[in-house]
């Protein structure tokens, strides 16, 4: 037996520390006897039903194992198995909104750009074609763009052939349409919602903070429209997706404000409802997010969310948050990537039918790692290979590192500017994230600092 | 433009070259000059004509300059490795056998003989459930082999059973196929397992005169008769039986083809063979000895022309299943992927059929809460050829994918290594064979 190479030991006051176990998940409270015989490997010290527990959690494991292997395989399978083909099309990059944030403008996208229907037809082809392919036993078909329903009936045509292509091959079939809500009509909706499976909205706070950074071209908040669109919605039983950006100055009343206003349209209690809470982040997050910068505003985010979360359960949404370690909106998510797009069998197709490896520079050609062509098939660039086949086990930095299963190494196709200019400080930001999981989960333990 | 790390020259005669690229499975005729010109990576000096350049271009023998050819090698091979289109269960039902076979790399059933008991196959149809929900995958092979796996007819009926129900309800579609030596293969047997097994497969070795000299019984009486007797129980029914057929020569086939004949065999529908050859020596040789192994080879391509021949003379190329020399192997074993499983008596789990009972190569064990995978499971799973001594700039990499695991651990003591075995001695003779083999009359004059 030896100590795991995955073990992440945190103080948590003077005599007693917390070891998490980065590839298992598992955590466990050690006093500092304990603490040390397990850092220094003096397995001698640790009596056999202790020793037991230890090695059922993954915090020691048998001499031979090389858990560099474990992590690697866990990552290529997550990373080329395609059980799930999943493609995000967007029908068009333009959008009737100005969101100051909004990355799509900071990168000089041409916004005019929509798909006309013969590349849609590529497209449907692409995706049947790609499914086959890949083996796939599940579709995944997101609609994004620019605003995906200022192209509704590509959105329509796209959905519906793939929806019934796949019901026809005995395949399960999931579509999402991120909107900002602003174009859901009832007639829209009723057309599309046998193809559709779910609705993405985003609240920008309550309806004051909302207006100021959600509105249309001329200035008027958005914030009444898209409740009255996710009343619609929420009428049917489609999965709805509400995401609540936490802004600067947000406050805990401001978004008690906001699941009044949902509450309001009958969704507290609603099946089939998901909420989460996101720092509004940079555009250029994903590139830099090792950055000292970076850390420290991402510390103070994590220490916000989990007075949200109890906030909101107390307000009784507890059912519709999804924050449990393993969990999609969790602080520890376990995935085995550093990014759910960069990965066999998942595409992000623009209107120009052209493919990359990320939606946040989807329509910036440069970034482009391949195209559809004309009968339906992938062409892809030699940046295509290059991206996909990097793996943090060959980074000399990772490599080696207890909390590679958790970061994974980062985005892989950041630009090489971008890469850790003042050194990884991704450590320090999943020791909080590590504790911040912990006392939110388990608030009775003491923790010290 | 840079030419291709995976271009292999075969000379043909004095002043031409078969030109094979691997990793885009191309073939080309070059003289000299051209040979020059690819190898120097003078291209664009010297290839001035637009479409031989795209001819090159398409070949994949010349490649652009900001192509990375190895990691376009570890996409495909990562995508073969990890994202299988189905899963497959290798299940030993039992080490022991009825005959003895002379060859037999598992000491026909006398050193283990071990068959599963009922609690091992209960965690087996779970284990395979369990699995193949997180493979992930839509279809599923079962092979139920052994020892021979109708000395345990309750087992085999019992995995048929279960997971073909248990495929109808999930939509899983499920390909049971049983490898018996068909000696038990008894009206009993037929009627419980036919319902669902998709095909039997049996060994005949030659003619019923030589078969009978080494597929014997314990007590030395020859098996080919009953083999033949048991096997039209099967005939015409919409379980195929699939014979493999071992033969040292064309004479040899020759003789069994109208044996069979004679039995009435060429007029079922639901019948089809391949042709193999045996080893007569054992395991350890067949994993270390590499001159046994190219001896091996060497006869296979050998012979394959005149047992064409007599194939095609006697009317039985419809049911032939001819082996692929083109398949190209960029995983050097389809069980070295992920979705592989050999499942012995025992409950253990291996990667290879021929290392199955042997303790050191063991990766796995179905516990009752599920399976326990140990390291060499990972070791194999993440064995990447790139990283491995000798392989990355290897122009035979994309055919041979790294060469054997368990011959690499057996000379190696590593999973993560090379080996190499006879794969550089012998792919160019196959090349050249394949190539006649589908262009008769171009290299009618070319001695192999």
């Amino acid at each position: 037996m030896k100590s795991s190479i995955y073990n992440i030991c945190i103080q948590t006051d003077g005599c007693n520390s917390i070891i998490f176990n980065a590839l298992k998940g598992t955590s466990i409270l050690v006093d500092s006897e304990m603490k040390t015989a397990i850092e220094s490997n003096s397995l001698e010290m640790i009596c056999p039903e202790d020793l037991f527990t230890l090695v059922d959690s993954g915090f020691l494991v048998e001499d031979d194992l090389d858990e560099r292997n474990v992590y690697a395989f866990e990552h290529n399978q997550n990373k080329y198995s395609t059980d799930i083909s999943s493609f995000l099309v967007l029908p068009t990059l333009s959008c009737n909104l100005s969101c100051p944030y909004c990355y799509e403008d900071s990168l000089n996208i041409s916004r005019s750009r929509s798909m006309d229907r013969n590349i849609a037809e590529n497209v449907t082809n692409f995706i049947k074609n790609q499914v086959m392919e890949n083996h796939s036993r599940s579709v995944v078909l997101g609609l994004y763009g620019g605003e995906p329903l200022l192209e509704s009936d590509l959105c329509i045509q796209i959905a519906e052939s793939i929806s019934k292509w796949t019901m026809s091959r005995g395949l399960n079939y999931f579509s999402a349409l991120t909107t900002n809500g602003t174009m859901l009509s009832q007639e829209t909706f009723d057309k599309l919602r046998p193809f559709i499976s779910s609705v993405h909205f985003t609240l920008d706070g309550p309806e004051e903070e909302h207006n100021k950074m959600r509105f249309y071209k001329g200035g008027r908040g958005t914030y009444s429209d898209l409740m009255k669109a996710i009343s619609l919605a929420g009428e049917s039983n489609i999965h709805l997706t509400v995401r609540i950006h936490i802004g600067d100055r947000t406050g805990q009343g401001d978004f008690a404000k906001v699941l009044g206003d949902l509450e309001a349209i009958g969704l507290r209690g609603r099946p089939r409802t998901y909420l989460y809470f996101m720092p509004i982040e940079p555009k250029d997050e994903c590139f830099n997010t090792s950055s000292k910068k970076s850390l420290r505003r991402k510390l103070k985010n994590i220490e916000l969310l989990p007075c949200i979360w109890n906030m909101a359960r107390e307000l009784g949404w507890g059912e519709s948050l999804h924050v449990d370690a393993g969990q999609e909106h969790s602080l520890l998510p376990f995935s085995r990537l550093p990014c759910g797009f960069l990965k066999n069998g998942c595409y992000v197709i623009d209107p120009s039918a052209r493919l990359y490896s990320c939606p946040s520079v989807a329509g910036i050609e440069r970034y482009s790692v391949g195209s559809i062509s004309q009968d339906g098939t992938a062409i892809w660039l030699p940046s295509y290979y290059d991206a996909i086949t990097a793996s943090p086990t060959d980074a000399t930095a990772c490599k080696d590192c207890s909390h590679l299963p958790l970061c994974n190494g980062g985005c892989p196709v950041r630009p090489s500017s971008a890469q850790e200019p003042d050194g990884c400080h991704l450590k320090e930001f999943y020791n909080k994230k590590i504790l911040t999981h912990l006392a939110h989960k388990y608030p009775t333990l003491i923790w010290g600092t | 433009m840079k030419s291709s790390m995976y271009n292999l020259f075969v000379p043909i005669d004095e002043s031409e070259y078969v030109l094979y690229n691997f990793l885009n499975d191309s073939a080309l005729i070059v003289d000299e000059d051209m040979k020059l010109c690819i190898e120097k990576g003078e291209l664009n000096s010297s290839i001035s004509n637009q479409s031989v350049k795209e001819t090159l271009l398409n070949c994949g023998v010349i490649v652009h300059d900001d192509i990375n050819e190895r990691k376009l090698y570890l996409y495909r091979y990562n995508i073969e490795k990890y994202a299988p289109s189905y899963s497959l269960f290798i299940v030993l039902t039992t080490f022991a056998c009825n005959l003895s076979c002379p060859y037999c790399y598992e000491g026909s059933g006398e050193i283990l003989n071990s068959s599963m008991d009922e609690q091992t196959l209960l965690k087996v149809i779970d284990f395979i459930k369990k699995t193949t929900h997180e493979d992930g995958t839509r279809e599923i092979a079962i092979k139920l082999y052994g020892g021979e796996p109708l000395l345990c007819l309750d087992s085999c009926y019992a995995i048929s059973k279960e997971l073909s129900k248990w495929g109808d309800e999930n939509n899983i579609k499920v390909n049971i196929v049983l490898q018996t030596n068909g000696t038990l293969l008894n009206e009993n047997a037929v009627r419980l397992l036919t319902p669902y097994l998709a095909a039997v497969e049996v060994t005949l070795d030659g003619p019923p005169e030589s078969h009978n000299k080494s597929r014997c019984y314990k007590n030395g009486d020859g098996s080919y008769e009953d083999i033949l007797r048991n096997i039209s129980l099967l005939a015409g029914s919409k379980t195929s039986i699939l014979l493999r057929l071992n033969v040292e020569n064309s004479d040899g086939l020759g003789l069994l083809l109208d044996n069979l004949d004679k039995n009435g065999l060429k007029s079922w529908p639901n019948l089809s063979f391949y042709t193999a050859h045996i080893s007569y020596y054992d395991l350890c040789e067949f994993f270390t000895n590499d001159e046994l192994c190219l001896k091996d080879i060497n006869t296979v391509l050998e012979i394959r022309p005149s047992l064409l021949r007599v194939i095609y003379e006697k009317g039985w190329q419809s049911k032939y299943h001819m082996y692929n020399m083109r398949k190209q192997k960029l995983v050097s074993c389809n069980n070295e992927k992920r979705g592989r499983y050999v499942v012995d008596p025992l409950g253990d789990i291996y990667k290879c059929v021929f290392t199955a009972g042997d303790k050191a190569h063991r990766v796995g064990v179905i516990k009752d809460g599920g399976v326990e995978w140990n390291s060499a499971y990972y070791d194999i799973l993440t064995r990447n050829p790139l990283d491995m001594e000798g392989c990355a700039d290897c122009v035979y990499l994309p055919n041979c994918g790294g060469g054997c695991a368990s011959r690499a651990f057996l000379n190696k003591e590593s999973f993560n290594a090379s080996y190499c075995g006879p794969i550089k001695r012998i792919m160019s003779k196959r090349i050249l064979l394949y190539l006649k083999e589908i262009y008769p009359e171009k290299f009618s004059r070319l001695v192999i």
